[in-house]
């Protein structure tokens, strides 16, 4: 076998070197990721994979979860996948957990119709939690959902101002109308704001609700396009 | 004969294979590089913002003798804050290295902002379907604007459609009180038609609605050259005086909460679209919600998102450390 020359050997050994310095970093540190779901957290890449792949069964399961935030996920996941998970995202609503519950009042505004809107309603009337139903009654502002303003109006006295904020806030975007209603005014100034709203929507109901009927029969059917 | 010193074959080939390598160690440290200085720099500018703001409710607390409470700027926490801003700080700390187009669809002009007076009165951007504070505010052309879709455009985003001249159009303004069919005094339409020359006109339509005092209905014509421009009434009321400033757009967003400035801790703004964040949809708003790849929309910095906080700090957080639709994280960082 012939010689190898010493310019070549010394070549070789550079790139031996070099190889095994790629080799080792792919081996050992995985490349680099920059995929920013993996960088957050194998629970987060689970979560998403599931998603990606539509497997709602295994979203409810994780739904479930002990580890609340794996379950939190797995609920916010489900709300990006639109109508179907509804019935899922409702089971999720009665999770015992007020960080989950608020998380499924989310995801269930984000998948529901207006005219899905009651769960949401209860829980704004019922949950103890003030998160829970701050998030129920921002949900029935992004639904639009006109059927139940009586407890969007009511979510305006809560005791709680983040409630009070949102449900004013969702009041406004269904009415169409600003009556000057500050959430964190005094109680008297805030009880003749909403005698206004409730004058206003006395009124204005059936303009609001053929209003809202068109837009979101426009917005149904560009998503269905 | 002197022996030839070039490269055999086999040594050419490990030298190629050797600068391969070398391509596949470099090359991922490089992009990372890059990426870093560019979010470095949209730190930068955040903080640069930060630091124009907070000279700016100084500057109108001392105009006001001190009667200015920093929670109640509201103009900073209104859609033409960057107009405000750009008084203290070069326009270019308002655009992020990975922001990417300032707009979709509507050509990325001059952005022109109305205030009440130069220094502290309310700024109304006029951008194309931009979003801000209560207003929509529309950009239609001649021709969508005289077929009466102003009316419908009020209700329902419609895109600016350009009709064959590009100086001339209409700016619709839209409290958001959608659904009565009336102008209220907080909307009016107005039309620029930019001349070339650094001059433009503009005509000012408004319906009152019981506020009279507020717009004249017979309002008509006005006239200005680039800067300053007096809009007058024409039964001889006092004159509305108009600032125009050109610029204003941002690839950043205002909290609009009316936060007080003057304490640290709480989002004062951040990578996203639209000028203002928060309250304008908040928890609505479909910004924050992760679309079918599952990327939040607005985020640039592989998925993070640089955060301004009151009192100067700036972070690069994910968007779930401080997206408002969580409600403890809206409690903590984005609420009053």
């Amino acid at each position: 076998m012939r010689k190898l020359s010493p310019r070549l050997r010394v070549f070789i050994g550079v790139a031996v070197v070099l190889a095994l310095i790629v080799v080792g970093r792919f081996l050992f540190f995985g490349g680099q990721d920059t995929s920013a779901d993996s960088a957050r957290g194998p629970e987060h890449a689970r979560i998403e994979q599931l998603r990606q792949a539509k497997d709602l069964a295994g979203l409810g399961t994780q739904a479930a979860h002990t580890n609340e935030r794996v379950a939190r996920l797995a609920v916010g996941a489900m709300g990006r996948l639109g109508a179907e998970a509804v019935p899922k995202i409702e089971r999720a609503l009665e999770d015992k957990r007020p960080r989950v519950r608020e998380r499924a009042a989310t995801a269930y505004a984000q998948a529901a119709r207006h005219d899905q809107a009651a769960p949401l309603a209860k829980l704004v009337r019922e949950d103890a939690s003030p998160n829970v139903r701050a998030a129920a009654v921002a949900g029935l502002g992004r639904l639009c959902a006109f059927d139940e303003m009586e407890s969007i109006l009511a979510a305006m006295d809560d005791p709680d101002v983040a409630v009070r904020r949102r449900a004013s806030k969702a009041a406004t975007r269904i009415a169409c109308v600003i009556v000057g209603y500050q959430a964190d005014d005094p109680v008297a100034k805030r009880h003749a704001a909403i005698r206004r709203m409730r004058a206003h929507w006395a009124k204005e109901r059936g303009s609001a609700r053929q209003y809202w009927m068109m837009i979101l029969k426009n917005r149904e059917a560009k998503k269905t396009n | 004969m002197t022996a030839r010193k070039a490269f055999t074959l086999p040594e050419l080939m490990v030298v190629m294979s050797i600068i391969g390598l070398l391509v596949v160690i470099i090359v991922p440290y490089m992009t990372g590089i890059t990426t870093t200085a560019r979010i470095a720099l949209c730190q930068n500018n955040l903080l640069r913002i930060g630091q124009a703001s907070q000279t700016w409710a100084t500057d109108v607390a001392t105009q006001t003798h001190g009667k200015a409470n920093p929670r109640q700027l509201s103009a900073l926490a209104s859609s033409g804050w960057p107009a405000l801003v750009m008084h203290y700080a070069s326009k270019d700390c308002l655009t992020c290295p990975e922001g990417g187009p300032m707009y979709e669809g509507s050509p990325p002009e001059q952005q022109l902002v109305f205030r009440t007076s130069p220094t502290s009165g309310t700024a109304i951007p006029l951008i194309g379907m931009m979003e801000g504070g209560s207003y929509k505010v529309l950009k239609l052309s001649n021709t969508q604007w005289e077929s009466g879709i102003a009316e419908s455009a009020r209700q329902e985003p419609v895109p600016y459609i350009a009709d064959g001249n590009p100086n001339e159009y209409w700016w619709g303004y839209d409290d958001g009180a959608v659904g009565s069919g009336d102008y209220d005094f907080q909307d009016c339409a107005i039309k620029i038609t930019k001349h070339g020359d650094g001059t433009a006109s503009i005509y000012v339509r408004a319906e009152t609605a019981g506020h009279p005092e507020i717009w004249d209905p017979t309002l008509t014509t006005c006239y200005a050259k680039s800067e300053d421009i007096n809009v007058h009434h024409n039964a001889g009321a006092p004159c509305i005086t108009f600032n125009l400033s050109v610029g204003g757009a941002s690839h950043y967003g205002m909290n609009d909460a009316e936060i007080d400035m003057s304490k640290g801790g709480k989002v004062q703004a951040l990578d996203y679209l639209g000028a203002t964040a928060y309250s304008t949809d908040d928890w609505t708003n479909e910004k924050w919600d992760r679309d079918e790849d599952g990327h939040v929309d607005f985020l640039r910095h592989r998925g993070r998102v640089n955060v301004l906080f009151t009192g100067g700090a700036v972070k690069l957080l994910w968007p779930d450390d401080v997206d408002p639709g969580d409600l403890e994280v809206a409690r903590e960082l984005w609420e009053p």
